[in-house]
């Protein structure tokens, strides 16, 4: 019969890889974990929601951890795995939602939140950033809110700079438009 | 930067900056908690999580068959007379649910797999392994269709023998969005152009849209509807694959989140997760003319061949509620029905609605009692008896009958595939009956004791005439020949004649029709444009005459004869490459030219002259008043006539009136001779 002993190096060892793969997921949640909880929250105007999509991702890291070369990038992939799942959650409908995350079965959410204290005209320019295609939405959020550079979130997109650039600016034309009759556009 | 850049930087910046994540430490721990819970399941722990699994799986099995039948009695249902019948279970994460020729195709997403379910005893036949994350199935050609998440592929399950053919959509595009019209399958994703597949021949034809990143489609009224992420809905024509209309522009702004569409026969319906609304949409002017609310983040719409709107509500963490939609009042009938688990997704085939609850692996059949839409039959004439069938019809591989009380009833649902319905007398009616193999037999059913039997015929397109004859188009493997059509009697003997003469190529023929007198046969036959034909039975063999009228280039087709030396047909023009419009006439065939009136242009009813399953059967002095629900039987002095296009039925009648009466997937009807002049 085969020994089901394990031999102690072979603990240390795992252990010692496991207790140093804690200290990077931790460096990693404490960096990230705010700032892409704004950017989901940004983009789908749900606190609950944004903070489960964060979580999401982060688990989809610590996945593919071995896979993981640099971490600096780290933030590039965290980056694009929330921004895909929020425009996931955006674009499709229940059928496939479930099929995507189970983690995402969650008490019903409710609408958008909101920050009385928020000015009446952002709220306003957010509600219609909301109104965008969720490819739209997603440029506009990283480009205006992150202020991250074109070619980055063509990075985080998966597609070439000029296609960000042509949501950009087909997200604009419909603001200005959307917005032009309720705002005076500050001069 | 511009006015509106700046506008944008600073008040996404301001809603940002007012927004703190929700205690970060509990997160934190959370975060490492599971990283850490699953890497032990990763790490070798096998046979812990095995036995964990095993354990968790018999707790659920056990807590799901305790449940079954206690949770689905609990239905808080005010919709009249509904309830769940059945309760089912399937595979790993049931998604996409499909109903057709006595089964429910249901994708499990879980395991991979598609579960068959008899529909009529509600088990579980097959498991087919499909592999991947199976999302939907819909049923198009003889196949189920099966897309996936994650890839641009599409499997088809053969509906016969259930072998299968994968299918890679060009485009790249994943989690494709499928809808079936009954002969073709339509696709579409975000990244991936419509697409439509030819069932027969797999040949894949893409079509441009107006509008940019399709969410989601639906098929009905002849046209292919996809709605953008703008909540734009372009509008396709079905046959041709053309865009001639505008693009509808919702008067609402609607999201992009969470939706489905659905086509009730008159109008479009969208459901949006974030205003948590269900809205009919004018498919003329795109103008939201209802609002219907419902609790949850999704609703997923379905309609029956009748026009009612069901929609599965719900959101991922509760169970499921379905409601029924009052079309005409344009909102919810109060009171729904809990199905345990989240919302999946849903069909609906005559009074049975067949749901998937995600959650609880199961698939629930509710039905409503046919007491619910049984209007007193009024107006003119004599009244019809209740029980009595007025027509049969076929859809979706199963037989229909409408009784006289207007409800609607499956007649026969078995694992094989029924079609083309006509009645011998009127208590006996005859139909195609094809098994697994694909062998087409021809089976009678007494309609008082339902004894069925095999008729000896070996053809296609039988067609009853008086005193127990028959005639039928004999089958041949020789595709060089031209075809026969057998006289007979219904033991299968008879005399045989070609179907034109002199022979040229070879015709296709259908549509076979006795004239009253039972002295002569009509018939459609083509090489390319149908033209109508006329044995003459009495003189000996057969000599067929071709009987178009001479008006000039157009075609004939689906010849319907219920009074000596007349036939009504619908006239079809003007392209080899598609007919373009269509209209109901009558051909006078006393004696010398054929005489051609025109009864009723279909042009505007969306009719597809151009389907294979294109048929005009005598309806009497059958008619129809009100509509839907509403719909009422009389007897009148009007004559009628049933049109289908294999998508949708419709009753002419002979001063032009038109009504639609079933919406889709019909591909053959036959009306009880006891309404017949």
């Amino acid at each position: 019969m085969k020994s089901a002993l394990i031999y102690p190096s072979e603990i240390s060892v795992a252990r010692r890889a496991d207790l140093a793969r804690d200290d990077v997921l931790a460096e990693l949640f404490d960096a990230h974990y705010a700032p892409l909880c704004r950017l989901a929250y940004v983009i789908l105007g749900d606190a609950q929601l944004a903070e489960e999509m964060v979580m999401e991702a982060l688990l989809k890291i610590f996945k593919g951890f071995g896979r993981i070369r640099d971490l600096d990038r780290a933030d590039i992939y965290l980056r694009r795995t929330v921004v895909n799942l929020c425009r996931s959650r955006i674009r499709r409908k229940a059928i496939e939602m479930r099929v995507n995350a189970s983690v995402l079965r969650s008490e019903e959410r409710k609408g958008p939140d909101w920050d009385p204290e928020l000015h009446e005209t952002s709220r306003i320019v957010w509600d219609a950033v909301r109104r965008l295609p969720e490819r739209q939405r997603a440029c506009v959020v990283m480009f205006y809110y992150e202020d991250l550079p074109e070619a980055q979130i063509a990075e985080i997109m998966d597609c070439s700079v000029g296609t960000v650039k042509s949501q950009l600016s087909k997200a604009r034309a419909k603001l200005e438009s959307w917005l032009g009759a309720t705002l005076e556009v500050p001069k | 930067m511009t006015d509106i850049e700046k506008l944008l930087r600073d008040s996404l910046g301001q809603a940002g900056n007012t927004y703190e994540p929700a205690n970060e430490a509990e997160a934190r721990r959370a975060f490492l908690r599971r990283a850490r819970r699953r890497r032990l399941f990763a790490g070798g722990s096998l046979a812990l999580a095995g036995a964990a699994l095993a354990g968790l799986v018999f707790f659920l099995v056990a807590y799901d068959m305790g449940a079954d039948t206690e949770r689905d009695k609990k239905t808080t249902s005010t919709i009249p007379s509904a309830s769940v019948k059945t309760r089912t279970s399937v595979g790993d994460a049931p998604i996409g649910l499909a109903v057709g020729r006595g089964s429910v195709w249901v994708a499990n997403s879980g395991d991979g797999t598609i579960s068959l379910i008899n529909a009529r005893t509600n088990r579980v036949g097959e498991s087919i392994e499909v592999g991947g994350t199976p999302i939907d199935v819909q049923l198009a050609g003889g196949y189920a269709w099966v897309s996936f998440k994650n890839e641009s592929q599409i499997t088809a399950i053969a509906l016969d023998d259930l072998e299968q053919r994968e299918l890679v959509l060009e485009g790249g595009g994943t989690d494709l969005e499928i809808a079936s019209s009954g002969r073709n399958l339509w696709a579409v994703s975000e990244d991936t152009p419509l697409q439509r597949i030819d069932p027969a021949t797999f040949e894949v034809t893409q079509h441009s849209l107006t509008l940019d990143e399709p969410v989601t489609l639906t098929v009905g009224g002849g046209k292919v509807w996809v709605r953008g992420a703008e909540g734009a809905v372009d509008q396709i024509d079905e046959a041709s694959g053309l865009d001639p209309e505008a693009t509808l522009a919702l008067d609402e702004p609607v999201s992009s989140s969470a939706s489905d569409l659905v086509w009730d026969g008159m109008s479009l319906w969208i459901s949006d997760g974030d205003s948590r609304t269900i809205l009919r949409l004018d498919p003329q002017t795109g103008v939201v003319t209802n609002n219907v609310e419902f609790e949850g983040r999704y609703a997923q719409l379905a309609s029956s061949l009748e026009g009612e709107v069901w929609a599965l509500v719900g959101n991922d963490s509760s169970n499921a509620s379905l409601l029924l939609i009052d079309t005409e009042a344009g909102q919810a009938v109060p009171g729904s029905i809990e199905l345990s688990g989240a919302p999946g997704g849903i069909d609906v085939v005559h009074k049975s609605v067949w749901t998937v609850g995600s959650s609880s692996n199961s698939v629930f059949r509710t039905e409503l009692s046919s007491s619910t839409a049984s209007p007193t039959p009024k107006g003119e004439g004599d009244e019809v008896p209740d029980d009595e069938i007025l027509y049969i019809y076929a859809a979706l591989g199963d037989l229909f009958a409408v009784h006289g009380d207007a409800s609607s009833r499956a007649l026969m649902q078995t694992a094989e595939a029924e079609s083309n319905p006509s009645f011998i007398s009127e208590d006996t009616i005859a139909f195609d009956r094809t098994d697994a193999n694909g062998e087409v037999t021809v089976v009678t059913r007494d309609l008082g004791s339902g004894a069925e039997a095999t008729m000896p015929i070996v053809g296609d397109e039988v067609a009853f005439g008086p005193e127990g004859r028959a005639a039928w188009v004999l089958r041949s493997d020789d595709p060089s020949s031209q075809r026969q059509i057998r006289v007979g009697s219904q033991d299968g003997s008879g005399e045989d004649f070609f179907v034109a003469n002199p022979q040229f190529e070879p015709l296709s023929v259908k549509n076979l029709e006795w004239d009253p007198t039972g002295t002569k046969l009509y018939y459609e036959a083509a090489v390319e444009v149908s033209g109508l034909y006329q044995a003459d039975l009495e003189a000996g063999k057969p000599t067929p005459r071709a009987i178009d009228p001479p008006e000039g280039p157009a075609g004939y087709i689906g010849p319907a004869s219920s009074r000596e030396n007349e036939v009504v047909l619908l006239k079809v023009c003007c392209s080899y490459d598609g007919y373009l419009t269509v209209e109901l006439g009558r051909l006078e065939l006393g004696g010398g030219t054929p005489e051609y009136t025109k009864i009723a242009g279909l042009d505007d009813t969306g009719f597809d002259p151009n389907s294979e399953n294109v048929t005009v059967e005598p309806a009497g002095t059958l008619d129809v008043e009100g509509s839907k629900e509403d719909r009422l039987w009389t007897v009148t002095s009007i004559r009628s006539w049933i049109v289908s296009d294999g998508s949708t039925t419709w009753l002419v009648d002979e001063e032009g009136e038109i009504d639609r009466l079933v919406s889709t997937k019909v591909t053959g009807a036959a009306v009880n001779p006891a309404f017949l002049e």
